[in-house]
């Protein structure tokens, strides 16, 4: 069985302000989220938007929470582009529920995007090794 | 009129600290300055004047900040300030002026 | 089990030079914070980096710890994930989240003083904290599928 996947979620944004909330499931061969990442098509629809996170009835990310904390730009390295859960968060077929919001920038050629929410999920317990 | 010595023991009491001494503490400060700073490390200075001095000040500390606003004639509150404390007058002093400060050192 | 939640304190910076106080009440169920970020949110927009725009104090349970100064910066590109800095304060339940943020940006421009170049802005200070919980998680069973929805409100 392989130990990482890579899960993607997206979500549709279609006018400045936008505040949408999106629903999914967990591939159910994976046992546990080790982290997020967020990616938006420019960073100028990145500054002050927001994303709220609930992965199986946990609470994870407040509605408040910027983006920005879940992402970062392409001089990274893969491996580090995640943000890592710091508790186990259960997989395995968990729901996933959340709230975007988009923070009216004044480019409206940007619309609509798709906000890409990659999952990292893993199925052994210790989060030491990297993919 | 509320005590200031009361409030003091109050908040020390508050916040689990013991004082080894309390005393009064002035720093004067010439015609002309328009900026001070001094250091109050493992210690309290509580400002006891500060609606004597110029509004706009700003009065900076570790631990807490506070510009002296304009629309305010009397302040009966007092704040605690700790660690590099900086004072910053909007102009350079006219007349000489004194802070004064009720100093608490913790055991 | 230890869960984690990220608590936001936003502050939002009006004029040059401002000190914005912080009282905040965390949620009585936290037991510990363990990290920190703070960083410029909203307002500022420069093409370069500015490596400070003001200073940040704060203190924990109810001011009796004092345990983060730190300068709060602006990045004009998104670079690194921001890091949180490790913390280990004990919460007590209940108490006050407290301290202070002062703008100390200075204008760039040598004829214009800062009060006329200075633009609103907002600052946020996520706090990363630990809730001792031994609730069982209850999965919910209802969604089954990959589904987006606009929610206008």
């Amino acid at each position: 069985m392989k130990n990482h996947k890579f899960q993607q979620i997206r979500i549709r944004i279609n006018a400045p302000g936008d505040s949408v909330r999106f629903a999914a499931e967990t591939d159910k061969l994976y046992a546990k989220v080790r982290g997020v990442f967020a990616s938006v098509p420019s960073d100028q629809v990145l500054v002050g938007a927001t994303m709220g996170l609930k992965i199986n009835g946990q609470d994870v990310f407040d509605d408040a929470h910027e983006v920005r904390m879940l992402t970062c730009g392409n001089q990274v390295a893969p491996n580090n582009k995640f943000f890592r859960f710091e508790e186990h968060i259960e997989a395995a077929g968990s729901a996933v529920e959340g709230r975007y919001t988009d923070p009216r920038p004044v480019n409206l050629a940007l619309y609509p995007y798709d906000v890409k929410l990659y999952l990292w999920l893993v199925n052994e317990t210790h989060p030491e090794k990297n993919p | 009129m509320y005590d200031h010595l009361v409030f003091i023991q109050q908040q020390l009491k508050q916040r689990k600290i013991e004082p080894a001494l309390q005393q009064f503490y002035r720093i004067e400060l010439p015609v002309g300055k328009s900026q001070h700073q001094f250091y109050a490390y493992n210690e309290l200075l509580f400002l006891t004047n500060a609606g004597q001095l110029p509004p706009g000040t700003l009065i900076q500390s570790d631990s807490r900040a506070r510009r002296i606003p304009f629309d305010i004639q009397s302040q009966e509150g007092i704040e605690d300030y700790t660690g590099t404390i900086s004072i910053e007058f909007p102009q350079p002093l006219e007349v000489s002026t004194t802070l004064e400060f009720i100093q608490i050192i913790s055991k | 089990m230890t869960k984690i939640r990220y608590n936001i304190i936003q502050l939002d910076v009006t004029e040059a030079g401002q000190v914005v106080e912080i009282r905040h009440r965390l949620p009585s169920n936290y037991g510990r914070c363990n990290g920190y970020v703070a960083r410029h949110i909203k307002g500022i927009s420069s093409e370069l980096d500015i490596p400070e725009i003001g200073l940040l104090a704060v203190e924990f349970n109810s001011r009796k710890q004092l345990f983060i100064n730190d300068l709060i910066g602006y990045e004009a590109q998104v670079e690194q994930l921001p890091e949180y800095r490790e913390l280990n304060i004990p919460l007590e339940s209940g108490q006050l989240v407290t301290g202070y943020y002062l703008d100390t940006q200075k204008s760039p421009y040598p004829f214009v003083d800062v009060k006329e170049w200075f633009r609103p802005y907002s600052i946020a200070i996520y706090l990363r904290c630990e809730i001792q919980n031994n609730e069982q998680h209850v999965r919910s069973s209802s969604i089954h599928s990959t589904t987006t929805e606009a929610a206008k409100d």
